[in-house]
């Protein structure tokens, strides 16, 4: 009896999803107008978006999509070729570019699968940009934001043929640099928590290319040399491409190129895709860091200032620090492992404590004195990098990117009230003290 | 009369006010330090407020509160039964405007929003036809599916929270007392339980303190999960328990909110036919002669005709409705009547 009553409920339950499958197919019959259906090959699929300001203030959005290149290949994507292709447009708003775009395209761009928001070092003022990023549909908070030092648009041009596309070897290329401490945290959401809570301060990674001279990684540009943020370069990226255009488009725009990754793959804008194996490979590195404040670029952090900052921060999995013995040049692999801070007023000076214990892994094999000397040398290293990020941060820019409202928040509520009222004053006034623990 | 258990009792109270805490204010009035005082204050408040029901299924554990009024006063019965009705489609109404703001902010080129609230209370409508079992037994699908999607993102979150994330002010009283006030508005449990006590098959008194309980739990747990992860964003975002979905990502699946999704529907779908029911119920006590299906009909058509106007004209928020009319309503109906008839002699029958 019991069970037949059972049977019974559970087709009455049993009928409820199927009333809500049904019901909710007959919406998407509803296919004209604002709601008009779209198949999934309707649709960009959008993986990277770039942004660069033109010399008239105009905002040139770079949308960096899938495009299948299966021919030859088992699949629909092949990953032995670029899968990416890149079309930008030029207008007064991010979204109305990102429409001329999909105008271009005759597709709906979906930005939901979005992994990297590059800003092109034309861009000088964040607010329009997180305002349009915070409201936009679907966008994920995880996505990565950071700067480049060139266009954004010759960056996204670049044709990568390691890994499914792109803006996928970009997102390895953060994620691995993040790991050691070489690049600062860029996810969306993050820039946005630090932006909220210091009237506009955040810290981004830049993201550049191997020039084409074949330079290995150990010879790359320095961060800060000759970088100045905030000058328009559209029109040195304009015509550069030598990838091949696909559609003209541009439909009364004032700017607008499309360009789709080659079969042979690994060419680069400019390079006419006679590029040699090692830049297909290794197109990109991560290089210093641009100072947000106000929500506008301030200044760049060099790549050691990064280390130190991140080492600050707690937020290095294994980086190799060098330490000389003699005169013999050694290396250890040091990983943030505990920070403990502490806050103190001192006189009219807020004096913030950073304990870092740091693990060490040596790579050769050491005597116990030697491991302490080789440890003690590692230390002095970090601290001097620490010390690098603190005085340009906080000493020259006066930019709280060490998390001082938060200690200052939890540890004396009214000097962070203080701090609220005028952010300035208050970083003026505070001495960062570091301590490193090394553990062996 | 079919009856159900004391844990359905329980999922069904608590459902039907955690939608509200997955909407988790599209409209955010004050920070999250005030939000959390308010809410543990506004949660003793309701504790108590929820006494005169329960003595009241004490001494009438078969007879639910229209029929209790209507048995002292066949005019003041009906009237109480029609402003159960109304109260029922006033709710319904705050709930299709707040699903419709989510599905219009979220997916504004897919779905009409008047389509998909048009299926929500078709749907509702057909679960409220089947009667409270076959709800009950659905609200336990729901919370299994909703508990199993929030432990997935709560996982998949664990490495992204952080304590530096925390940024509390110190609260002012004026904040707080807003905050009470507007959770007051949320009690749904008030509206609910005087009218489907008498389908518990045991300890139904106990059952709000429980849908309490795990109410406090779940909202305090939500809370910290999206001050840890979201930090400051929470300010800003229309959707944080949503925002969580779409930050947690796992080494297969990259973001979460696909699994957040389905259990927002469900939820929102539960407490639809949950009300539904009531006022189907309320309307059929006080008309005995009219079929209650007829009712059904008739409140699912004027929740939907009610709800349209505000959905085509996008006013999501309507600040009088949703705070001070149904603050009042549910008052009213859920502690000042119980109050008033929870005097004098019970039934034979009465509940231990």
């Amino acid at each position: 009896m019991r069970m037949k009553r059972n049977r019974v409920c559970l087709k009455k339950l049993l009928i409820i999803p199927v009333c809500v499958l049904f019901i909710f197919s007959l919406s998407s019959c509803n296919a004209t107008g604002k709601y008009e259906k779209r198949d999934i090959d309707e649709k960009i699929i959008v993986h990277a978006l770039g942004i660069d300001m033109t010399k008239e203030g105009k905002f040139e959005v770079t949308l960096q999509m899938l495009v299948q290149q299966g021919s030859g290949s088992n699949t629909p994507i092949d990953p032995s070729k670029s899968n990416s292709a890149t079309v930008s447009q030029v207008a007064e708003t991010i979204p109305a570019a990102i429409e001329q775009c999909e105008t271009d395209l005759g597709k709906k761009a979906f930005l939901g699968h979005s992994e990297l928001i590059l800003l092109g070092k034309s861009v000088t003022d964040l607010n329009p940009i997180l305002d349009y990023f915070i409201n936009a549909e679907g966008i994920s908070l995880g996505t990565f934001m950071a700067y480049t030092d060139i266009t954004a648009k010759e960056i996204l041009n670049i044709k990568v043929t390691s890994g499914t596309y792109s803006a996928e070897v970009l997102k390895e290329i953060f994620e691995e640099s993040q790991k050691n401490g070489t690049s600062t945290e860029c996810e969306l959401i993050r820039h946005i928590d630090n932006i909220e809570n210091t009237n506009g301060t955040t810290v981004m990674p830049i993201i550049k290319k191997i020039k084409n001279d074949k330079k290995s990684s150990n010879e790359k540009e320095d961060a800060s040399s000759d970088i100045k943020f905030g000058e328009t370069e559209s029109d040195k990226s304009k015509n550069k491409s030598g990838n091949e255009e696909v559609g003209g488009g541009s439909s009364g725009s004032e700017s607008s190129s499309q360009s789709e990754g080659g079969g042979s793959g690994g060419e680069e804008s400019g390079s006419g895709g006679g590029s040699s194996e090692e830049a297909e490979v290794t197109a990109f590195y991560i290089d210093g860091a641009v100072i947000v404040k106000d929500k506008k670029p301030k200044s760049v952090m060099s790549r050691d200032e990064v280390i130190g900052l991140s080492f600050l921060n707690n937020g290095v999995a294994e980086q190799t620090i060098d330490a000389k013995m003699g005169d013999t040049l050694t290396s250890v692999s040091a990983a943030s492992v505990k920070k403990q801070t502490g806050v103190s007023m001192k006189n009219d000076r807020i004096v913030i404590d950073v304990n870092l214990t740091i693990a060490y892994e040596f790579n050769k094999t050491f005597s116990d004195k030697e491991q302490k000397e080789v440890g003690q040398k590692a230390a002095e290293r970090i601290h001097s990098l620490c010390q690098e990020a603190i005085d340009k941060a906080l000493k020259e820019d006066n930019a709280d990117i060490f998390e001082i409202h938060s200690l200052l928040n939890h540890n004396d509520y009214s000097v962070y009230e203080e701090y609220k009222k005028n952010p300035e004053e208050i970083l003026k006034r505070v001495d960062i003290n570091v301590s490193i623990n090394p553990q062996i | 009369m079919r009856k159900i258990s004391f844990g359905q009792m329980v999922i069904i109270l608590f459902l039907s006010r955690i939608f509200y805490t997955m909407t988790f204010i599209p409209f955010m009035y004050s920070d999250v330090t005030c939000q959390i005082i308010g809410f543990s204050i506004c949660t003793a408040i309701e504790c108590l407020a929820v006494i005169p029901m329960i003595v009241l299924y004490k001494k009438h554990p078969d007879k639910n509160i229209c029929q209790v009024i209507y048995e002292k006063s066949k005019l003041l019965g009906i009237l109480t039964c029609v402003v159960f009705a109304l109260a029922a489609v006033l709710v319904i109404n705050r709930l299709f405007r707040y699903f419709g703001y989510f599905v219009y902010a979220t997916f504004p080129d897919f779905l009409p929003t008047w389509l998909v609230i048009g299926a929500v209370a078709a749907v509702s409508f057909y679960a409220a036809f089947q009667g409270i079992e076959a709800i009950a037994r659905s609200a336990g699908i729901t919370f299994a599916f909703f508990g199993l999607s929030f432990i997935i993102v709560i996982l998949a979150l664990l490495g992204k929270m952080s304590f530096s994330n925390v940024i509390y002010d110190y609260p002012k009283f004026d904040d707080i007392l807003h905050e009470i006030y507007y959770e007051l508005s949320k009690f749904s449990e008030l509206l609910l339980f005087p009218i489907l006590y008498p389908y518990v098959k045991e300890k139904a008194g106990k059952s709000v303190y429980g849908a309490l309980a795990l109410k406090l739990i779940f909202v305090y747990v939500i809370t910290t999960v999206c001050v840890l992860t979201l930090g400051s964003f929470l300010n800003i975002s229309k959707f944080p328990f949503f925002d969580l979905g779409t930050y947690a990502e796992t080494f297969i699946i990259e973001r979460l909110d696909a699994f957040l999704l389905p259990a927002w529907i469900l939820v929102a779908f539960i407490k639809t036919s949950l009300l539904l029911l009531v006022g189907k119920i309320a309307l059929s006590t006080g008309f005995k002669r009219v079929k209650s299906n007829v009712f059904l009909l008739v409140l699912t058509v004027a929740a939907y005709a009610v709800s349209l106007p505000s959905v085509l004209q996008e006013k999501w928020n309507i600040d009088v409705l949703d705070k001070t009319v149904i603050t009042i309503f549910l008052i009213v109906l859920g502690v000042l009547l119980p109050l008033v008839f929870c005097f004098g002699k019970g039934d034979e029958n009465e509940a231990e």
